[in-house]
C-alpha cells in the first residue's frame, strides 16, 4: 500500500481537471492505497457548505479524509464552521509531515 | 545534507502572479522551521523570485509612499529562508535553472542562490527523503 497526499489548489470552479484529480484519488483508494486530500488556495472554496461541487462531495462521502488549509480559509474570510461536513481545517505543516513520513505528495 | 532529513521542492511560479508562490514560501518556511535541510529547484518564471533588482514602490492610488506601502519582495523571503536555515545549522540550497535564467535575463540573483540545470534537480531528488513538484499552471 502506498500513501498519497493529493493537494488541490484550484478546485472545480476554476479547473476542469480537478474532477479527474479527485477521480484518481478514489481509484487509488479502490486499489488499496491510502489517500488524503488537502485543499489549498482557491481549492478551499468548493468545501463550503452548500457549494455545488459534486466531485469533491463524492470523495467526502466516500470517506476519504479531506482537509482545508486554515490560512487559505482565513484569506477568504471562511470559518471552519462554514466547511461542509467531512471537511476539517488543517495547517500547511501537514504537507511537511506527510513528506517527512515518505508519502507521495501530488500537486494539482 | 543528510538524506533522511532533506526535502526537495521544484516549482515554476513567477513572483507577483498568483497565490501559488505564497504557498511555496509557506511550505519552505515550515520545512526549514522543522529542521529539514531544503533543496529548491526554481525553473521557468520562478527564477525571478530571488532576482536582486526587485524594488519596493509607492502606491499613489492609495496615497502611500514607499515606506508606508512596504511592498513585500520575494527576494527578501528567499534571503530570510537562507538566513533562518543558517541560524538553525541547516542547509538551504536554492538552484535557479540556468537555461530559464538566460531566457529571461534573470542572472542577477541575491547572494546564496546558485545557477544549475535539471541535472541538479535529479541529483537533489535522488539524495532527498522526498520531493514535491509544483509544476502546473
Amino acid at each position: 500500500m502506498t500513501n498519497y497526499l493529493f493537494i488541490e489548489s484550484q478546485g472545480a470552479f476554476a479547473s476542469a481537471t480537478a474532477a479527474a484529480f479527485f477521480a484518481l484519488a478514489s481509484d487509488l483508494v479502490r486499489q488499496g492505497d491510502k489517500v488524503e486530500i488537502f485543499l489549498v488556495q482557491n481549492g478551499v472554496m468548493a468545501a463550503r457548505t452548500g457549494a455545488r461541487a459534486p466531485d469533491l462531495s463524492n470523495v467526502v462521502r466516500s470517506g476519504l479524509p479531506v482537509l482545508a488549509d486554515e490560512f487559505s480559509l482565513r484569506e477568504r474570510a471562511l470559518s471552519p464552521a462554514q466547511l461542509a461536513g467531512g471537511v476539517k481545517p488543517a495547517g500547511i505543516d501537514l504537507v511537511i509531515d506527510r513528506m517527512a513520513a515518505g508519502w507521495k505528495v501530488v500537486w494539482h | 545534507m543528510s538524506k533522511d532529513k532533506t526535502l526537495t521542492f521544484a516549482f515554476m511560479e513567477p513572483p507577483f502572479e498568483s497565490a501559488r508562490a505564497t504557498t511555496v514560501f509557506r511550505l519552505l518556511a515550515e520545512a526549514v522551521g522543522r529542521g529539514h535541510d531544503v533543496n529548491v529547484f526554481a525553473y521557468e518564471g520562478a527564477v525571478y523570485l530571488p532576482f536582486a533588482p526587485q524594488k519596493q514602490h509607492a502606491n499613489a492610488v492609495h496615497g502611500r509612499d514607499e515606506a508606508q506601502e512596504n511592498h513585500p519582495l520575494p527576494k527578501d523571503w528567499v534571503a530570510a529562508l537562507l538566513a533562518d536555515a543558517g541560524k538553525r545549522g541547516g542547509k538551504f540550497d536554492w538552484v535557479n535553472c540556468g537555461l530559464c535564467v538566460d531566457e529571461r535575463g534573470a542572472s542577477e540573483s541575491i547572494p546564496g542562490v546558485r545557477r544549475g540545470s535539471p541535472a541538479d534537480f535529479w541529483k537533489m531528488a535522488s539524495e532527498s527523503l522526498n520531493t514535491l513538484v509544483i509544476g502546473t499552471h
